[in-house]
């Protein structure tokens, strides 16, 4: 009777959520159904026929977990995920509660594909149960809602302690992520690829070992942190991954590579710049490969991949276009920079900070974040959000030209002359944190230029 | 005319955007005609404090206190012979803990610090974090401005001793100790404090004020900076410091 009555309550306020609009109504019902039954989420999750999976991380988990859904679709499962960005265990309820029956006895979906916000996993692997576990990579991020770095780490490692038979998957590349690997059921991935060399010392979140503190020596940084390096004081190295992606070529628009998934071997390429997508095709992959899926049905899937949201995401408008750039930390932010000036021509560029707690309050990571890219590479720049100011004084300090540069507080506004001002033919370069983003999301969606939240992808 | 800038371990202590107050003393620096030289000095490192000018000590996760402490303590005596001297530091968050008596983590180790400061440090059971506004003490005296605006995120208190003077008082914020009274330490020309944000960049008379200082330790004869268009530096103060009363503060 009480998960009848959770569900219930939860399923009626899905639908009067959209009615109204007040959101995606990707958490509010999980909330409710959570408050009414804490057991909601064991209950229904166990109905899926094949369990479920869990990703977590900093960066690349909603561009994972979705390339993972598309991948396991695609191979025939019928995927239950939160894919709609709630990553705390109210989405996960909500996802379930959406796919199940009203009395909730029976679940419309085989799989579980959750993507899970680092601070929650204690939580959520206990309700889950996951069958396995995909860590992407510990990176510098909203320090001032976790706590440090190597706190972050210790509550994942600590959540493996309630799945003992459950498959870890891990990035063999990140020391900070490869160290949760000892005593437990672990599976590495990693870059195999000697052109691929960090140019930069900024954004370095982990230089030190987390067994035993010493300095790592890294043979060779693919960025941040990532890369091949080894302890000198107790002998922990970059574990051999049995997944490797090589031959890596990256440009502004696509990339190409290859994967080894154990002995089965595969070239896949994206229309997604970058370096952190490589790793998100290699994490899907990897897991896809574990679950058996075929290495055809993951080729062609990551093929026909279309980014989620505000992930290097491209819209058209009229004879204008507009990519999305999320940035919420210095080593994401480095990331989407350097992509978008690896070619000479002027680019017209919008940056968002806003401060709101799913942004992360504080704000002094872009001190951290090489804004010095831009010199030379851009024409008109235009900054918004609730701390527009704070982002125009890095530019000025990153020595830009600061009349290029114009200060418009309100996000909308700002989406809207920048693109009043860009010739047609040309992009527009947008790069928000995460609430500045949803506004121009839902902006764009009022216009009918991109579909709701809860509309699939 | 040179600054010289020591910069104390900046791999290992660089947490929330320390290297926005490097960047922006330099700057300020460079845009006046002042030649200006950043020293970054690691772990092993040998230097010679009487050259220094300025000494800049950021944040660090424990880990990284725990890696440098040892050092510091080696470099300790010369340090503060430095500061006795007249030299300036500004040291944030777990570098300002580090430049008192010492650091009581949880678990109850104690780190040492090297004691320019009068003031010890307990790691809390919960994290102050927020926005926060701070009423400069006496020594700002005679500056235009008299707000620090910045941004802290810390779980240790930070006790004061005896008569030393804090930076400032809390108007909007936690502080050294959550009581919300008194913010961060002054010690002749020593700064500690738990302003992050970066705090240089958003409170450029204060930039100004420590650049200053360190120059006259070998140019007695300056009087003043060239005066600068801090028009969004100012801009971005009193956005933050709105953002700081509006904004709700949290401890987790």
């Amino acid at each position: 009777m009480r998960k009848f009555l959770a569900v219930l309550k939860a399923k009626t306020s899905v639908s009067i959520i959209r009615l109204f609009k007040v959101g995606g109504g990707s958490t509010f019902p999980g909330l409710l159904a959570e408050k009414i039954d804490p057991q909601i989420i064991t209950k229904l999750s166990s109905k899926l026929k094949y369990g479920s999976i869990i990703i977590t991380g900093t960066n690349g988990k909603t561009t994972t977990s979705k390339m993972i859904s598309d991948i396991l679709t695609k191979a025939g499962y019928e995927v239950v995920s939160n894919r709609a960005g709630s990553n705390m265990t109210r989405g996960v309820a909500s996802s379930l509660i959406e796919k199940s029956s009203w009395m909730g006895t029976k679940i419309d979906g085989d799989i579980g594909v959750f993507e899970i916000d680092e601070a929650t996993m204690a939580y959520a692997v206990k309700k889950i149960k996951p069958k396995a576990i995909l860590v992407t990579n510990l990176f510098r991020d909203q320090l001032d809602r976790y706590g440090e770095l190597d706190k972050t780490a210790k509550i994942i490692k600590d959540s493996f302690s309630d799945a003992n038979k459950t498959q870890i998957i891990l990035n063999a590349d990140d020391p900070l992520v490869a160290s949760m690997g000892q005593d437990v059921n672990a599976s590495y991935y990693g870059l195999d690829d000697s052109n691929i060399v960090a140019t930069s010392e900024a954004a370095m979140d982990s230089k030190d070992c987390l067994r035993c503190g010493a300095e790592l020596v890294f043979k060779q940084r693919y960025f941040g942190h990532s890369g091949i390096y080894s302890c000198p004081n107790c002998g922990f190295a970059r574990p051999k991954p049995k997944n490797i992606a090589f031959n890596i070529s990256l440009s502004p628009e696509a990339t190409f590579m290859q994967l080894r998934l154990h002995s089965d071997a595969i070239g896949v390429s994206i229309n997604l710049p970058g370096l952190f997508n490589v790793y998100n095709v290699l994490a899907a992959a990897s897991l896809t490969h574990w679950l058996g899926v075929d290495k055809k049905i993951i080729s062609e899937s990551i093929n026909a991949f279309q980014a989620a949201f505000g992930r290097m995401e491209k819209i058209t408008i009229g004879k204008k276009h507009m990519l999305i750039l999320l940035v919420k930390n210095p080593t994401g932010f480095n990331q989407v920079l350097r992509s978008i000036t690896s070619d000479d021509t002027k680019k017209t560029v919008a940056i968002l900070l806003n401060d709101n707690f799913a942004d992360g309050t504080d704000v002094s990571w872009i001190w951290d974040s090489e804004l010095e890219l831009l010199k030379n590479r851009t024409g008109r720049i235009f900054v918004g959000g609730i701390r527009a100011q704070d982002m125009a004084l890095r530019l000025k300090y990153a020595g830009l030209n600061m009349s290029f540069v114009k200060i418009i507080k309100e996000e909308e506004k700002v989406i809207d002359e920048s693109l009043d001002s860009l010739p047609d033919g040309q992009t527009l370069y947008v790069m928000p944190t995460y609430t500045a983003m949803l506004k121009i999301r839902n902006m764009l969606t009022s216009q009918g230029l991109v579909k709701g939240f809860w509309e699939g992808q | 005319m040179k600054l010289t800038i020591f910069h104390l371990y900046p791999e290992a202590m660089n947490l929330y955007g320390d290297l926005g107050n490097i960047l922006t003393l330099v700057k300020r620096c460079q845009w006046r005609g002042i030649d200006v030289e950043v020293s970054n000095i690691k772990v092993g490192d040998k230097a010679d404090f009487n050259q220094a000018d300025l000494i800049f000590l950021g944040g660090g996760q424990d880990r990284g206190q725990s890696i440098i402490a040892p050092d510091l303590l080696r470099k300790g005596s010369q340090i503060k012979e430095a500061v006795d001297n007249g030299a300036v530091s500004l040291t944030i968050c777990g570098g300002y803990q580090l430049f008192g008596k010492y650091f009581r983590t949880a678990e109850g180790t104690e780190i040492k610090g090297i004691e320019v400061f009068d003031a010890y440090t307990v790691a809390g059971n919960r994290r102050l974090i927020g926005n926060v506004i701070v009423e400069a003490g006496n020594w700002a005296s005679g500056q235009n401005q008299e707000k620090l605006v910045g941004f802290e995120n810390h779980s240790g208190k930070t006790i004061l001793l005896n008569d030393l003077s804090p930076l400032g008082t809390v108007v909007k914020g936690f502080g050294n100790d959550g009581e919300g009274k008194t913010e961060g330490a002054v010690y002749k020309n020593a700064f500690g404090t738990y302003l992050h944000g970066s705090l240089l960049p958003k409170n450029p008379w204060f930039a100004d004020y420590l650049i200053l200082k360190g120059l006259k330790r070998k140019h007695l004869e300056i009087e003043g900076l060239d005066e600068l268009d801090d028009t969004l530096e100012m801009d971005a103060n009193v956005a933050a410091q709105k953002r700081a009363m509006t904004a709700k503060t949290t401890y987790i």
